[in-house]
């Protein structure tokens, strides 16, 4: 009897044992040991190895004599864009001879260019030249819109512009998003990123326009990152301010060009009415996107003596550059 | 053996006891198979030794649209990287270039939902000379993929669906329509004065409250909100909006006037174009829901009316509201009455139940002036017809919300 026993004790343990371990890999929080929960599936895919940007960026060796911001104001894109990447070292600075270019603009919306919701084409056009007279081999444009890609480049005029100076022009397909590292980065330290137009790219310039923003207040160079992400990025709006720091982290590029050509000073990002759109007739680069967005932010939106967003102390915390832009070493030019 | 016996043996175990716990796991009760099971078996291990290769040739060779989230570009939209000739590296053909959109158009196939109805959008739209293109619809799971950024403004307004169209006219003229379903007056109008300029005046009659700002035209009617962007300000562009504006006249039902605007504007003489109306969280008071609110002409003072349900509520509402001025404030006596006086602006406060309502006056510069507007609300309010108060303490109909996976 008392074998029997001990056997229906064992033969007990061992079901509720195993009873028990199933319930365990079954139901535990998928973070857990040997959990085999898996709510949203992504634990079934196929684990992809995340890309990563040069650890430096693209941004070419720092000076302590070059202006770290170039303003120009005038009325001659051209004459201004060369003007203010003068003031920062010179396009030869930045651009070798053989160098890929990619240039990122602002063309988020399906809006005409005047309504200043996307980068000037004009802008773009003169920065493609530019990289193009300095030897560059190839100048890429890209950017991943909000609405419908190809009706963004063609109403926004930045697709034929871009074309016309002499880029080629990458509108985003499902298949051209490849998984990014970023290191530190809280919110997008691993997430799809509109990779294609990177592959093989030796510098990256953006150029943004300054746009007021319902969430985070303004939009500018820092922001336009936020156009190569890919995944349901519209999640990051939960905490605007600590994306846009994100994407500080990210992307360093070799420089930034701020587009103040027009200002979109309300209604933002989107915009729509020509009275909400003023000529701001100037036009920055810049080695930090920081320092370019503050004195867009004084300068250009006109709110100087308002706080500076969040994002930009968030971003300057991680040593991402300096907002306090008046303290940096700027060179204002007109031109014309 | 005697042990083997023991562990063997069934021990006292009826029939129906040994199957249940078997005593003798272990034992094989045939050694030998047929021929036919053993080539069964063999093509079975075959079969699931393929299928096991497979499984790992496919881990290894993962089909790329897996790492590619259906959002991945935003719009999910399937885009044609290619530009008139010069084609991005392993980009499709010239041929296909032909196929991408033209300016103007709607969202691409896929990224807008498949259009289904207009919504509340007029039939006839375009102007001689002008034609439509493919309307698309976007509700409150995918607004992000139409106006990301301007999204919230939206959602927080009683947003149901956001109904869209080109239209394009001569000279490459184009005015994009944004009809915004906002499910009620409150809110429609709410949004409509919220995007209004300061220094525009705006026009209201028959039901309809509307603006053109240069090359835009803006304007609340019933529960819809709508927006014509037109690309440039030229007589071709602005005769359409006056198109528009007289198609949204007619086309879109008015609805009942809301009760607020009933008050402020006939009673009190407002311009119904200074309406706000917050559904929750209104002066940032966690408990101030459904509060409707107007700006007199000196641009600062505002009035604000809130249903409460019944009197006793109404009170109790009224006491929190001087509890939260008070929370920036100290209270002062004038006039016979309680007021709360901001600390920082030196602007004056006060709440009063209303029969079923709450009544308020905030940031009032002048104290009398503040005084003499909110007796003439508290009047207004208190000749409100029973059943206004009644179904103004129901609210306005709930906004659609997202229900996750869409906009978070």
């Amino acid at each position: 009897m008392n074998e029997d026993r001990r056997r229906f004790l064992k033969q007990l343990g061992a079901v509720a044992g195993i009873s028990l371990g199933a319930g365990y890999v079954s139901l535990a929080p998928s973070g857990w040991p040997l959990s085999l929960s898996d709510p949203d599936g992504e634990g079934g895919k196929p684990r992809e190895k995340g890309l990563r940007l040069p650890e430096k960026g693209f941004a070419v060796d720092p000076s302590n004599v070059l202006p770290h911001l170039g303003v120009a104001r005038g009325a001659d894109l051209d004459a201004m864009l060369k003007a203010a990447v003068d003031a920062i070292g010179g396009i030869r600075r930045f651009i070798r001879t053989g160098d890929v270019v990619l240039v990122k603009p602002n063309v988020a919306f399906e809006r005409s260019a005047p309504l200043g919701a996307t980068s000037n084409p004009d802008v773009v056009a003169a920065l493609v030249r530019l990289c193009r007279e300095a030897g560059a081999a190839e100048v890429r444009v890209a950017d991943n819109p909000i609405e419908s890609p190809a009706a963004c480049f063609a109403r926004s005029g930045v697709q034929r512009a871009a074309i016309d100076a002499g880029s080629e022009v990458y509108l985003p397909t499902p298949s051209d998003f490849r998984l990014l590292e970023t290191p530190g980065a809280t919110h997008i330290a691993r997430w799809p990123f509109f990779w294609r137009p990177f592959a093989g790219v030796t510098k990256v310039i953006g150029v943004a326009p300054v746009k007021d923003h319902n969430l985070c207040r303004a939009s500018m160079t820092t922001k336009n990152w936020y156009g190569l992400l890919g995944g349901r990025r519209n999640q990051f709006h939960q905490d605007i301010h600590g994306i846009i720091a994100d994407l500080a982290l990210m992307l360093r590029p070799t420089f930034v060009v701020l587009d103040g050509s027009r200002v979109l000073w309300r209604s933002g990002p989107t915009g729509g009415s020509l009275a909400d759109v003023r000529e701001g007739r100037t036009i920055v680069a810049s080695t930090d996107s920081l320092a370019a967005d503050a004195f867009g932010w004084d300068e250009l939106l006109e709110r100087k003596g308002e706080p500076l967003p969040a994002y930009f102390a968030k971003a300057a915390e991680r040593g991402l550059g300096n907002p306090d832009w008046k303290r940096t070493n700027v060179r204002e030019i007109q031109v014309g | 053996m005697e042990a083997a016996s023991v562990r063997n043996a069934p021990s006292g175990l009826g029939a129906s006891e040994r199957r249940v716990l078997n005593p003798r796991p272990y034992r094989v009760f045939r050694k030998s198979y047929s021929v036919t099971e053993a080539k069964a078996g063999a093509v079975v291990l075959v079969g699931l030794a393929a299928l096991a290769a497979w499984v790992v040739w496919r881990g290894a060779h993962p089909d790329p649209g897996l790492f590619a989230d259906p959002a991945a570009t935003s719009t999910g939209s399937v885009a044609i990287p290619v530009v008139e000739g010069r084609t991005a590296p392993d980009g499709p053909s010239r041929a296909a270039a032909a196929r991408a959109e033209p300016a103007g158009s709607g969202p691409s196939t896929g990224s807008a939902p498949t259009v289904v109805d207009r919504g509340a959008l007029p039939a006839s739209l375009a102007a001689p000379g002008w034609k439509e293109r493919t309307a698309s619809r976007f509700d409150a799971e995918n607004l992000y993929v139409k106006i990301d950024g301007r999204a919230d403004f939206f959602l927080s307004r009683g947003f149901r669906s956001l109904t869209f169209v080109t239209l394009e006219g001569p000279s490459d003229a184009a005015v994009d329509v944004e009809l915004y379903d906002l499910g009620s007056a409150e809110n429609a109008l709410g949004a409509f004065a919220a995007e209004k300029p300061p220094e525009t005046k705006a026009a209201s009659g028959g039901g309809t409250s509307w603006y053109v700002a240069r090359n835009a035209l803006f304007l609340a009617r019933g529960g819809s909100y709508a927006r014509a962007i037109g690309s440039d300000e030229s007589p071709a562009v602005l005769a359409q909006l006056e198109a528009l504006r007289k198609a949204f006249e007619q086309g879109i039902a008015a609805g009942e006037k809301p009760w607020t605007v009933a008050l402020f504007a006939d009673a009190l003489g407002l311009p119904p174009d200074r309406l706000q109306y917050a559904a929750e969280n209104a002066f940032s008071f966690g408990f101030a829901k459904n509060v409707t609110s107007a700006t007199l002409d000196d641009g600062e003072t505002e009035l604000f009316v809130l249903p409460a349900g019944d009197a006793a509520k109404a009170k109790t509402l009224s006491a929190k509201f001087e509890e939260g001025f008070l929370s920036y404030g100290e209270k002062v006596a004038a006039a016979g009455a309680s007021w709360v006086k901001d600390r920082y602006l030196s602007t004056f406060s006060r709440t009063v139940a209303a029969g079923t309502m709450v009544v308020g006056v905030r940031g009032a510069p002048v104290l009398p002036k503040g005084a003499e507007a909110l007796a003439k609300l508290e009047k207004a309010v208190l000749a409100l017809p029973p059943d206004v108060a009644k179904k103004a303490a129901a609210g306005p109909p709930s906004a659609a919300k997202p229900t996750g996976g869409g906009y978070e």
